[in-house]
């Protein structure tokens, strides 16, 4: 992995950090848009060939990370009009240690793993593992059932960073497989998160337990 | 050795002859306070003797106690423990000095030398008994005392709950001593501390491990283990507290430092839970100090805050011989010796003065406090001399201990990799938060305590002329506490005999040479602050310099009430720190048109005892209370329990495990 | 000890005024003003110094020592930057601690001083300096670590030295990133926005500014310098770690640091304009932020 990879990839890790400490959804959704671009010049940045599957790939991820999802989520806040996360079970400071305990586990973890891949992932399993770690904190620290989406997105991310140490191997039909998955998994939460806040006329997941039978 | 036998035999005799005077409480008092220092000026000359020694000196005799035996070993080891005993033991007796200006106690002053003296014997005792079972007495005598002495001012409730809090936790723990000399006695054949190496227990490390921490560590103060102190020194007398805060403590870490080697080859583990403990510790107890309203309870989480800085120490230290980095290992125990003695310089100085000055204004309340340099200007002066001296801040001495702290985990962080560097690092900035929230802890205490102007009017006569003793004792301590920080190496240097004895392998001398920069420092800073004061002096001189009040931005009537109170001062921090703290706040607010009365009211409760230790001993009483039906008012009922145990007893010995002596 | 280190020393001290005067400049010329002349921090501490002083009555000696210690151990702590770039006046093997400790010495009195009047204004700006100081110190020193796990070295003349060089290009990451998170302390130590405000006037709203109100003429004007010395310590620290000048020849090696200080001033002029002072509970979030970037660095280098 050369230099401009790893500034990409620090940079991927720097949007979750944001994330943790932004209490501001429509802040968040854009921060999830940056994060998609990044995503998308990883492999390039990376030094991976040029052809048409990366620039499938690149071209496809933009749209959907950075464009389509942003759009749907920024359409679901509107027109549920909820603007923060009000009631995060924990503050941004201890949000951020976690965070950074994340990190270093994942670090530490990814020393210890063996490397499928051989060097190129080398700065990729880290920053996969964190952004997975990182995405379950924000899963279970938040209430709001769209930073629960945001949260789906960082973890996903995670695995995507993780699918690139796989890239020459996986099959381009595969990968472009897994971004409609994301999609139309965001699309219904989307819908969801507004029929949601229709129905019970309040996002807080906790009154989820409300709709049993 | 002769040195220290007659130390002891001073300290002894002049125990019994205190009591046998009592109903002269003067008379008793003096006799008290000359023992106290006779013996411990003795104590220091056999100190000072073996501190450079490689070699122990011995010294046996028969006991008839049965494995007992009286034997000593004074070494390089116990030197460094039995020195600050000296000093600060000789000093807290001449403070508590009896005189014109303190007012006499009653008949249990008297009684209290008694004590005094004892805790003094049995705590040098401790540091050179060479057999287990002599240790064990002394460290039994040496809680026996100090329980005496916390109990002074028996009339008040405070004081007996507070006394017999630390009677309990103290005796869980002689149990968990007694249990590990057991197992590793048995496993040696002896109980001579000297033959216990080299023999291997049946019981594995971690468990041996966790009985030293449970056994010393409780007397260490170190968390979860420190549940007793603040109680305790809060309810006992300055000097008692003194000599508690700056010595007593340190014994469990002589246990430690004594007694981790003996289990086997040092563990990376056993070094991880020490600073981590060490680490969770000092944060949490600077925390806590900063939170509390009773100046002594202030002090008492600062020794808590102390000890953790100490406990994160001998992590390092340890982990640098599990590691094999003789370097770091050296700069690690020295950090923690070091520590020891600038700690129970600094703290005694503190609990001297703030102990005064609660003495002299009949409060104990920071609320209440205020303006007492002004009106005290000797000892408020010393006493601010030790607020800075314990916050670590160059040219006094808690900065050399904090900064060979700093300095293990920097030279450990750069040599080390992996998780020792990840646990380093951690280490830095655990220390760097608590140096902080220790400054602001002191930056209360004395900005608010003695500072500005009295929130409550102290007493007619609370500020009469201190007596000489207590001065000449606090100026003392106040001398040491600058001339370790003007001249580090020196000190650092006398502490290569026990270092070496710790890290074999090391260069003892390493330590000394390392802080060497630092006496320069201190009188650099000192130097530039001297000529700076001057130069504003001279630019002053020939301008007009009025009187004032202070800025009141135009209020008309502003009172003493208004100023910043010590709760407030704390809030910010406070409520960042919430999730970890707790506090419980009461708050009436002002109501109606016409407000009358409005209350605020914070409470923050130490988490170990609601969180753990209450609900545990709940949970253990209540198992109890099942027993009771056990019990019947009928002799009967017993006479076959008795026969009962003596037949499972006897039963016992046709079972192939057990070892018949 | 070397001639380059004394002159650059020298000339920090002599432009350390300049620096809030630069970023109020900043601050005036981009919300449309004109702001006040460059040099006016020098005439104002020239007429301070020349001036008597009025003292409350309930003040004692620690009030009057504040300011000479508060200037003090900034001149000190100075002496262990290697402000050329390659050595520093005096330094050894651990005198990243010496400089934070005795930055803390001088907060300590600063605050002592403060509470010595019994104002409620300055304890008030007491309790922020406090509150704010238990995340910087964390902040600081994960910065000063990863510094010197990048470098191998223990003393502040070394690590801005010539190995921050190699430093770079093994770890250009973790010296970013630390460069990034001493900025922020720098934000908070030199009490600018968006943390303080240097340009309020109300007591209610300072932290810097209440914590010395009582004191007037020459303390003051220690007081004020002080400040701007830490500006500029800090300012330097930051631009020899993301400038490592231990290649230059000596004198341009110096002569740096004056764009480099300026371009500290004008960008901490240009926060200030664009960023709204942040509530007093978002505080500790930002030095948290900038203690994580920190831990993040030294994460990297974990291996």
């Amino acid at each position: 992995m050369d230099r401009l990879g790893d500034v990409v990839l620090l940079l991927v890790l720097m949007t979750n950090f944001a994330v943790l400490v932004t209490d501001r959804l429509s802040t968040c959704i854009r921060i999830m848009a940056a994060q998609g671009v990044l995503l998308a010049i990883l492999p390039l940045a990376s030094g991976a060939p040029f052809g048409f599957h990366l620039g499938v790939l690149t071209i496809g991820t933009i749209v959907i990370k950075a464009i389509v999802l942003p759009r749907i989520l920024l359409w679901a806040i509107r027109e549920a009009a909820v603007r923060r996360e009000l009631q995060p079970s924990i503050g941004p400071i201890a949000s951020v240690l976690l965070g950074i305990a994340a990190v270093g586990l994942a670090f530490g973890v990814a020393t210890r793993l063996p490397h499928a891949a051989g060097p190129a992932a080398e700065g990729l399993v880290p920053v996969s593992l964190a952004s997975l770690m990182m995405g379950f904190v924000v899963l279970t620290t938040r209430r709001k059932a769209l930073s629960l989406v945001i949260g789906y997105l960082m973890l996903e991310n995670g695995i995507y960073v993780f699918g690139l140490t796989l890239a020459g191997v996986i099959p381009l039909l595969v990968e472009l497989g897994v971004l409609l998955d994301v999609f139309v998994g965001v699309f219904i939460m989307g819908l969801v998160v507004f029929q949601i806040n229709r129905e019970l006329e309040t996002q807080d997941s906790r009154h989820l337990t409300e709709l049993r039978d | 050795m002769n040195a220290l036998l007659a130390a002891v035999a001073v300290w002894l005799v002049g125990a019994l002859a205190s009591w046998l005077a009592r109903h002269h409480p003067d008379r008793s008092a003096w006799i008290g306070a000359a023992a106290a220092v006779g013996g411990a000026a003795l104590g220091a000359i056999a100190a000072l003797g073996a501190l450079p020694v490689r070699d122990a000196q011995f010294f046996s005799a028969p006991w008839s106690v049965p494995y007992g035996a009286l034997s000593l070993r004074l070494d390089a080891l116990a030197a460094v423990f039995l020195l600050p005993l000296c000093i600060v033991g000789a000093l807290c007796a001449i403070y508590a000095a009896p005189g014109p200006h303190r007012r006499a106690n009653g008949p249990s002053s008297g009684a209290g030398y008694t004590a005094f003296n004892i805790l003094l014997a049995s705590m040098a005792v401790v540091t050179v008994a060479a057999n287990l079972v002599l240790l064990l007495a002394a460290w039994e005598a040496m809680t026996l005392a100090s329980y005496a002495l916390v109990v002074t001012e028996h009339e008040s409730r405070a004081a007996r709950g507070a006394g017999f809090q630390y009677l309990v936790f103290s005796h869980v723990a002689a149990g968990a001593l007694l249990l590990l000399f057991l197992i590793i006695s048995g496993a040696s054949g002896t109980w001579e501390i000297a033959g216990l190496p080299g023999a291997r227990a049946a019981v594995p490390f971690a468990w041996l491990f966790l009985l030293v921490l449970v056994g010393f560590g409780t007397k260490a103060a170190i968390v979860p283990f420190h549940i007793w102190l603040p109680d305790a020194h809060a309810a006992a007398p300055a000097h008692v507290s003194a000599l508690m805060s700056g010595v007593m403590i340190t014994m469990g870490f002589y246990g430690l430092a004594r007694f981790i080697p003996l289990l086997g080859p040092p563990s990376e583990g056993a070094a991880f839970v020490l600073m981590g403990l060490g680490a969770a510790g000092a944060l949490g107890a600077v925390l806590l100090a900063l939170v509390q309203r009773d100046v002594k309870r202030v002090l008492a989480y600062s020794t808590v805050e102390n000890a953790g800085l100490v406990t994160l120490a001998m992590g390092v230290g340890l982990l640098g011989q599990a590691l094999k980095a003789p370097g770091i290992a050296v700069l690690g125990w020295a950090a923690a010796l070091l520590h020891i003695w600038t700690h129970a310089l600094a703290k005694s100085l503190l609990f001297g003065g703030i102990g005064a000055i609660a003495h002299a204004t009949h409060s104990r309340d920071l609320e209440g406090w205020g303006g007492i340099l002004a009106r005290w200007p000797v000892v408020g002066g010393l006493t601010v001399l030790g607020g800075l001296a314990i916050t670590a801040v160059p040219g006094l001495s808690g900065f050399v201990g904090e900064w060979l702290i700093f300095r293990a985990l920097f030279d450990g962080a750069v040599v080390l990799h992996g998780a020792s560097r990840v646990a380093l690092v951690v280490g830095i900035a655990a220390v760097a938060m608590t140096a902080a929230l220790t400054l602001a802890c002191y930056a209360r205490l004395i900005g608010i305590g003695l500072l500005g102007v009295p929130r409550r009017a102290p007493p007619a006569d609370a500020f009469a002329r201190p007596g000489a003793a207590m001065i000449g004792s606090l100026a003392a301590l106040a001398g040491m506490c600058v001339v370790v920080a003007w001249f580090p190496a020196p000190v650092v240097a006398a502490l290569a005999g026990p270092v070496a004895m710790l890290v074999p392998a090391g260069d003892p001398t390493r330590a000394a040479d390392v802080v060497r920069p630092l006496g320069g420092i201190a009188l650099l800073a000192s130097g530039v602050i001297i000529l700076l004061a001057a130069l504003r002096t001279a630019l002053v001189r020939r301008r007009p310099v009025r009187a004032s009040v202070t800025w009141d931005c135009g209020y008309a009537t502003p009172e003493a009430r208004m100023q910043y109170s010590a709760s407030s001062l704390a809030e910010p921090i406070g409520r960042v720190f919430a999730p970890l703290l707790r506090t419980r706040v009461e708050r009436h607010g002002p109501e109606g048109h016409w407000p009358a009365k409005a209350s605020w009211r914070s409470r923050t409760p130490d988490r170990t005892m609601t969180g753990v230790y209450r609900p545990a001993l709940g949970g253990l009483s209540a198992l109890m209370l099942r027993l009771r039906g056990l019990q019947e008012p009928r002799v009967t009922t017993y006479l076959r329990y008795m026969v009962l145990a003596l037949l499972v007893l006897l039963g016992l010995l046709f079972l192939p495990i057990v070892v018949r002596p | 000890m070397s001639r380059s280190s004394i002159v650059a020393f020298t000339l920090v001290l002599a432009m350390a005024p300049l620096l809030p005067a630069l970023a109020g400049r900043t601050v005036a010329f981009l919300t449309g003003r004109r702001g006040a002349p460059l040099l006016q921090p020098y005439r104002d501490l020239a007429k301070l110094l020349g001036k008597g002083t009025v003292y409350s009555r309930t003040t004692t000696w620690v009030f009057r020592l504040a300011p000479a210690v508060v200037l003090g151990t900034s001149l000190v702590a100075a002496c262990l930057l290697p402000l050329d770039g390659r050595t520093a006046l005096t330094g050894f093997a651990g005198d990243m601690i010496a400089f934070a400790g005795l930055l803390a010495l001088g907060r300590l009195l600063l605050v002592l001083g403060g509470l010595d009047t019994g104002s409620s204004f300055e304890g008030m700006g007491a309790s922020r300096e406090l509150g704010f100081a238990t995340f910087t110190e964390p902040a600081l020193f994960l910065g000063l670590a990863a510094l010197a796990l990048a470098t191998g070295e223990l003393s502040l003349g070394r690590m801005l030295g010539t190995p921050l060089g190699a430093g770079w290009a093994h770890a250009p990451a973790t010296l970013a990133m630390v460069g990034v998170s001493l900025f922020v302390v720098l934000l908070a130590e030199a009490s600018r926005g968006p943390v303080d405000d240097p340009a309020t006037h109300l007591e209610l709203t300072m932290i810097h500014e209440v914590t010395i109100l009582d004191h007037g003429g020459p303390d003051l004007g220690f007081l004020l310098y002080a400040s701007a010395l830490k500006f500029a310590l800090f300012g330097a620290l930051v631009a020899g770690i993301l400038m490592p000048r231990s290649g230059w020849p000596a004198p341009i090696a110096i002569l740096a640091l004056v764009p480099a200080l300026a371009a500290v001033a004008i960008l901490v002029g240009v926060i200030e304009s664009v960023m709204a002072r942040l509530r007093l509970m978002q505080v500790p979030q930002l030095l948290t932020g900038a203690a994580a970037l920190a831990a993040l660095g030294v994460i990297l280098l974990v291996r």
